[in-house]
């Protein structure tokens, strides 16, 4: 896919420069530092995004050096220009196969003092290129710390390239790689590359770069001896085989409780701010204005106000989410958890990172799937948002409730306890039978994993990395959530039948209950083709948390979501779902419901989770989650219900 | 008797041979500094049985699989003060 992918100086690229302004690439390893200072150089002024005809993440903004802007390119952190992931293939293929022209003016490769050997292949490889490069050392306290001197003025004489110390945390050096920068693109691009490359097989080449790279080390690294790090006596407990599964356990609880406890009051206030003085003063402000008409005031009211509410009651939840993904990567710990859990994902075939997004998505599934951006294989990405929405949310959590009380009133708990085992099932079972037939040439991905130093997250950099997630999250899914909310209220305000007014439909004459009844017949083999139960599926599209409000709404009884469990159990909307479902299912109510019950954990979430989907892994593969979802839930549905009769 | 980086015993510095992996997988592995000729030790197991290795001031984990894959050529201890020998003969043996 990338080596179809236009090159840096396209237009469809999304150039945040003015036009003529050099583009700089930054490349370097992970962890080494060059996102920090690709974000600290370019502030607001950046944008991250999907490289045009690929899902590689890049990051694009402007770069104010004096009087210079800079075009700058964050590249995905690579160890080299070998691909081995479509993110390195993008890089190789924007920095080494287009021609000449086409390739950035320079770049800036981040080394890591702290791991410089290794940081300098890349430099080696870039070397080989005709490229202006400057080499922006970084992880300067980390190396000092572990013993490790390096002099940067022996390291360029070595190198033959500009190599400038700086610290991107506390934004130190950055002035001296705006001058050697400046200095380098003063000059004219260079013919002939710095360094011939080496010749021979894969192997020889490599040895070579090596060779060259000791060498460099060898003439200005000095290193001390260093006691114990903190950081290995950190691991001697979060690696331990008993302890480090524990500490995970929890860290994800702890995940786990932010992201919904914190959360969820913060979204109810949202919640209540917009259905409360937000929608109140749309209404009175369009009454001053003289604008009556019930289709055109519900709109804007009951679709578009409540559809942005919708959108911003998400935003402490991702908030939070984004704030403790960039806590755990920036303090070190995320590489920790991937090595402790990687041999339970390796089951089914996901690297150990792969669980924190599912744990997350047992608390909501929209924050989980953002979460998949831990997962730096794009394949794995997919695979996993696509398992994320059969985590059973704490949405789905109320409808189980409600339901297991109505009809399980002795077993209630159990019943809810085994949605949650199902669920689990489902995750492992797809995510194997995904594995063996369009993941198959995967592969299982060996754990090569560099373990950084434990560091004290920096609080500016973890908001900026926070807010721009966030923003993004905003920009492409708020759109797609406000059209759905609209679509639904017109549906349900538009009648039917009856010669009803707008926005005065009794639920049974809108059309929403029109489709429903159109639909109905389809669950018939699973028990509960009834267009109140079908109806409430359509409405737990938009947000499950409206599945039993919407019911009452459907058999005009009050709300029972505000009492206890045993009380939602013997309410008038119970005695009602029992009478529905009892005739649904031809006497079989309970079957019916345990079918219903399964179809609503399986199928998919929310439209929230769909956008979240679409901006992580397209819309293409979103599309085959929800038919993939659909299928299973439409599946288990009646076999449950089929076989459940033919038994009892 | 050839024995990989899994059979390396726990803080013991050993001297990598050449890693029995794809081709993909060992350029990888040489570019974190997993190549041969390298002195590493493994640090610590991890829960899934694979290993932490020390490749100079480097950390890197490892699978099982891999660490079994991972040819130890030359098994021994890389004493950086070696004891003075007590006669002639002892450092001629040396």
């Amino acid at each position: 896919m990338s080596s179809h992918a236009p090159s840096c100086h396209a237009a469809e690229t999304g150039r945040s420069a003015p036009v003529g302004s050099p583009i700089v690439a930054f490349v370097g390893a992970p962890n080494g530092g060059k996102s920090t200072l690709f974000n600290r150089l370019t502030g607001a002024r950046r944008v991250m995004g999907n490289w045009p005809g690929t899902s590689v993440e890049i990051g694009r903004g402007s770069w104010r050096m004096g009087d210079r802007t800079v075009d700058a390119i964050d590249f995905p952190g690579t160890y080299s220009l070998d691909p081995l992931s479509p993110d390195e293939e993008l890089t190789r293929n924007l920095l080494v196969e287009v021609p000449l022209e086409e390739r950035p003016d320079a770049i800036v490769v981040v080394a890591d003092a702290s791991h410089l050997a290794r940081s300098l292949y890349l430099v080696a490889q870039v070397a080989e290129q005709p490229y202006r490069m400057v080499v922006a050392l970084t992880m300067n306290d980390v190396a000092e710390r572990r013993g490790v001197s390096v002099d940067a003025v022996k390291l360029a004489e070595q190198l033959g390239h500009p190599v400038i110390e700086l610290d991107p945390r506390r934004g130190t050096g950055l002035e001296s790689l705006a001058d050697a920068l400046t200095a380098s693109l003063d000059a004219p691009a260079p013919a002939r590359p710095a360094r011939t490359a080496p010749e021979g097989s894969d192997f020889d080449r490599a040895d070579a770069r090596f060779a060259w790279i000791d060498d460099a080390v060898a003439s200005a690294v000095v290193e001390s001896e260093q006691d114990r790090t903190k950081t290995e006596r950190i691991d001697s407990l979060l690696l331990h085989p008993i302890i480090g599964p524990l500490a995970f356990l929890g860290v994800m609880w702890l995940v786990f409780q932010l992201t919904t406890a914190v959360a969820a009051p913060l979204q109810d206030g949202l919640d209540a701010l917009f259905t409360g003085p937000i929608a109140n003063g749309a209404t009175a402000g369009l009454e001053a204005l003289g604008v009556a008409h019930p289709l055109v005031v519900g709109l804007i009211v009951d679709g578009l106000v409540t559809g942005v509410g919708t959108v911003l009651t998400f935003a402490p939840l991702m908030a939070i989410m984004f704030c403790l993904l960039a806590l755990l990567e920036d303090s070190g710990y995320m590489a920790r958890a991937a090595v402790v859990t990687d041999r339970l994902m390796r089951t089914i075939g996901l690297p150990g990172k792969a669980f924190l997004p599912l744990i997350v998505g047992f608390g909501c599934n929209v924050p989980a799937v953002s979460a998949t951006r831990v997962l730096g294989d794009a394949k794995q990405r997919i695979l996993t948002a696509l398992l994320v929405p059969l985590t059973s949310c704490s949405a789905r959590l109320a409808v189980y409730v409600m339901l297991a009380q109505t009809f399980f009133p002795e077993n209630a708990g159990s019943v809810v306890f085994a949605m949650y085992l199902v669920s689990i099932l489902l995750v492992v079972l797809t995510g194997l039978a995904l594995r063996s037939t369009l993941w198959r040439a995967m592969g299982s991905s060996a754990l090569v994993l560099d373990l950084p130093t434990y560091q004290r997250p920096q609080p500016r950099l973890v908001a900026q990395v926070t807010w721009m997630r966030l923003r993004g999250f905003l920009q492409t899914a708020g759109g797609i959530i406000v059209v759905t909310v609209m679509i639904v209220w017109l549906l349900q305000a538009l009648p039917a039948s009856g010669g009803h007014a707008i926005g005065e439909v009794p639920p049974t004459e809108s059309w929403y209950a029109t489709i429903s009844s159109w639909l109905a017949p389809v669950f018939a083999p699973a028990g509960f083709a009834d267009w109140r139960a079908v109806g409430a599926l359509i409405t737990g599209f938009l947000a499950k948390e409206a599945v039993i409000s919407s019911w009452a709404q459907t058999y005009a009884v009050a709300d029972p979501s505000t009492l206890d469990p045993t009380g939602q159990g013997v309410s008038a909307l119970a005695d009602q779902l029992r009478m529905t479902f009892d005739t649904a299912s031809g006497g079989h109510p309970t079957l019916a419901v345990i079918a219903f019950m399964l179809f609503l954990l399986a199928y998919t979430p929310c439209v929230a989770t769909l956008a979240a989907q679409k901006r992580e892994i397209g819309l293409a593969w979103t599309v085959f989650g929800v038919v993939l979802q659909l299928a299973l839930a439409y599946g288990l549905a009646v076999l449950v219900f089929q076989v459940g009769v033919l038994i009892l | 008797m050839q024995s990989t980086l899994l059979d390396a015993a726990i803080g013991t510095p050993v001297e990598l041979g050449q890693p029995e992996v794809p081709a993909a997988l060992r350029l990888r592995l040489a570019e974190i500094g997993i190549r041969r000729g390298q002195v590493v030790s493994a640090m610590r197991r991890t829960t899934g049985g694979g290993r932490v290795v020390a490749v100079g001031r480097a950390r890197i984990a490892l699978d099982r699989a891999t660490c079994r894959s991972i040819m130890v050529t030359d098994e021994h201890t890389l004493d950086p003060h070696p004891a003075p020998a007590r006669s002639e003969r002892e450092a001629q043996l040396r």
